[in-house]
């Protein structure tokens, strides 16, 4: 007993400081959690509105408790909002205006990201006399606001008989996001060893062979974020849309807008935040797909792997 | 048969020359080493050999055929790149197979390549791996055969082995070495690691300041380095060089050290050698000539005394820095040598002796006593 009695007190000794930082750091683990939760649900509040909303009848949201869930479930308003809401004059719901958008987002997306692409890779094998002035006016490109290409761009599109129609809208948009996607890919490129294309050249490969064969499969990651990038960017688009269609050549921003602006007699809240959910659908859909890939490829240049 | 001639070949970026007057030349199946430091245009002249860059002067060509404005894949040339450029997204097989595809080979063919390869080489096992998946000794491997499936006429390297570490470094020279002997195809090789280049080469060419230096075989420039630079890159440690003066005494020609009175036999007085006596020299003594001395100096040796400052044994050799004339030197000697601090005589083999101009830099004498007759002199010592 007396033997074993200063082992025990040495053990004992030796536990209590390890259980205790064991114990704190559960606590602050806790308090990290516990922040994260707070901010994710004052994020996802609105979204929590809109979707409780566009479950209500019109009778439950005039008794006015905005952020309470629905009592009575209802699936009324989507239907409404989907294939009978008053767009401007015509009631067709936004569900006409959805397939415009997908037919003018997924190309001007691919459009453009390709283009982009094969720009990027084209700016990282020349260097020719004014190629930094070029990457320059690229970037430039990025920050030129809508409104400033606004007029001229009209004027270009009756020019070319684009203007009003969906082709009209996806000549904008891939020419906009030109600048975008070229950066995008120009950076990732420019981080791939010259080696490899020198072999490449060596095996006999050219220009265009290099690009398919060696360097587009290599870029897969900033593929991803060129396309969620464009693909969310065109899609939330609202002022060339506004600006350079009519009628039921709008996009699904613009016929949100009209829903919401164009119910005569009573608003019809329920109605206009499942249009608006639904538009936002796609969008949420590309993130949950591809946003690991987003982040991966945002991170592909910074830290070689 | 493939042979490379280039012909006065320039290049300038810009202001700056970065290879000036290029004249070499590699008969079929020759090894050729481009040696020198970073930055001396040797990785420049493979590229222009390749067609990856353009040349600014001058001529390549490959079996009399003027290649200098072709692409590189009309020179029929293959090259393994220091960061073995695998294509990251294609498996090991579909890598040694993109050049046969590019170029429309038939599958069977392409096949069979393959195989051929992946033999020589024993990397079939390797074949549906991704680069990402091999190790550093297996990309080159990879790369090599990525090279050898086209059965080009020439071979470029370019510093191949320098990413990887020394035991596996010392491994794939001996493979590249077998290599050529099997295939005896013509290879150039670029590198700044001088052992690489004396194991492998059948004629190097030593360049600095995009000049050659010299051209000729390890051996030659080895033993009879064209000026002051060869001589001080080449051997490991590289010669010594000492300023000193020439003079003549009962017709054998001497080099009194600068500063001091210790002279050296640089042997009889040649034709080379005459015009210069009285005039200003500089003196190489190779470090392995230096040793130890146990007693008398035998034919084709002297003796001279001087401080051991420091001795640092390496296994095989140990390098001893001595002191004499306010210079150091340094002695390779074997590790048997009993060593210690202070003054001690030392043995010098007259073949390790050089003599150059301190103005032209050039070679004016090298003594070949000892080797002349080697026989001779290790008889005469054995007795």
């Amino acid at each position: 007993m007396s033997m074993l009695a200063p082992t025990e007190r040495f053990d004992l000794d030796m536990a209590r400081p390890a259980a205790t930082s064991v114990l704190w750091k559960r606590v602050g683990r806790f308090g990290i959690y516990a922040v994260l939760i707070i901010f994710a649900a004052f994020y996802l509040l609105p979204l929590l509105v809109m979707v409780a909303t566009s479950l209500r009848s019109m009778d439950e949201i005039r008794s006015g408790n905005l952020v309470s869930l629905p009592h009575a479930l209802t699936l009324q308003p989507w239907m409404d909002a989907w294939s009978a809401a008053c767009v401007g004059v015509d009631c067709i719901g936004v569900r006409h205006y959805f397939l415009n958008t997908f037919l003018m987002v997924v190309p001007a997306t691919l459009i453009s990201t390709f283009i982009g692409a094969l720009n990027g890779y084209a700016l990282t094998q020349f260097t020719f006399r004014g190629s930094k002035i070029v990457y320059a006016l690229i970037l430039f490109a990025c920050f030129t606001p809508y409104q400033g290409i606004l007029i001229p761009l009209a004027k270009a599109l009756g020019w070319l008989g684009l203007a009003g129609s969906i082709p009209g809208l996806i000549f904008t948009h891939s020419i906009y996001g030109l600048g975008f996607t070229t950066m995008f890919f120009r950076n990732y490129f420019i981080s791939v060893p010259k080696e490899l294309v020198r072999a490449a050249r060596v095996d006999g490969a050219g220009f265009f062979r290099i690009f398919f064969s060696i360097m587009l499969p290599m870029a897969l990651p900033i593929t991803v974020v060129t396309i969620i990038w464009q693909f969310t960017s065109i899609w939330n688009d609202f002022l060339f849309g506004v600006s350079f269609t009519t009628g039921q050549n709008a996009p699904i921003m613009v016929a949100l807008n009209n829903i919401v602006n164009s119910s005569t007699g009573e608003r019809l809240y329920n109605v206009d935040m499942a249009a608006a959910t639904l538009a936002a659908i796609p969008v949420l859909i590309i993130y949950f797909l591809a946003g690991k890939y987003f982040v991966r490829g945002l991170m592909a240049g910074s830290v070689k792997g | 048969m493939a042979e490379l001639s280039i012909q006065n070949l320039g290049k300038t970026f810009g202001e700056l020359e970065v290879l000036k007057n290029i004249n070499l030349d590699a008969r079929h199946g020759e090894f050729l080493v481009l040696l020198g430091p970073s930055g001396c245009g040797k990785s420049t002249l493979l590229n222009a050999i390749a067609g990856l860059e353009d040349i600014t002067s001058g001529r390549i060509l490959i079996d009399g055929n003027t290649v200098s404005g072709l692409e590189p894949k009309d020179r029929d040339i293959a090259m393994v790149f220091q960061s073995y450029a695998l294509y990251p997204t294609m498996s090991v097989r579909k890598n040694i197979e993109f050049g046969m595809r590019v170029r429309g080979v038939a599958k069977a063919e392409r096949v069979a390549a393959i195989a051929k390869v992946a033999e020589i080489l024993q990397i079939g096992h390797l074949l549906d791996r991704k680069p990402g998946q091999l190790s550093g000794g297996q990309r080159q491997r990879v790369a090599m055969g990525r090279a050898l499936v086209r059965s080009p006429k020439i071979f470029l390297f370019d510093e191949p082995l320098s990413n990887l570490d020394a035991k596996l470094r010392v491994e794939m020279r001996a493979e590249i070495k077998k290599l050529h002997q099997r295939l005896g195809a013509t290879i150039v090789y670029v590198t700044h690691d001088q052992i690489e280049a004396m194991t492998l080469a059948t004629k190097v060419a030593v360049m600095k300041g995009g000049v050659v230096q010299q051209l000729g075989t390890p051996d030659e420039i080895y033993q009879r380095p064209a000026n002051l630079y060869v001589a001080g890159f080449i051997g490991s440690p590289p010669a010594n060089l000492m300023p000193g003066r020439l003079a003549q005494q009962s017709g054998r020609a001497l080099v009194t050290l600068e500063g001091s009175n210790v002279r050296f036999d640089v042997g009889p007085v040649t034709e080379a050698l005459r015009p210069r006596i009285g005039k200003e020299v500089i003196l190489g003594l190779r470090p392995e000539a230096i040793r130890e001395s146990s007693g008398r100096a035998g034919p084709g040796q002297q003796t001279f005394d001087a401080d051991i400052e420091l001795i640092e044994p390496t296994g095989a050799d140990t390098f001893v820095s001595v002191t004499i004339a306010g210079r150091t030197l340094t002695a390779r000697t074997t590790p048997r040598a009993r060593l210690s601090l202070g003054r001690q005589q030392f043995l010098l083999e007259n073949d390790g002796i050089l003599v150059f101009d301190p103005e032209t830099e050039l070679l004016i004498h090298a003594s070949e006593e000892a080797v002349e007759e080697p026989g001779e002199a290790r008889q005469l010592t054995a007795i």
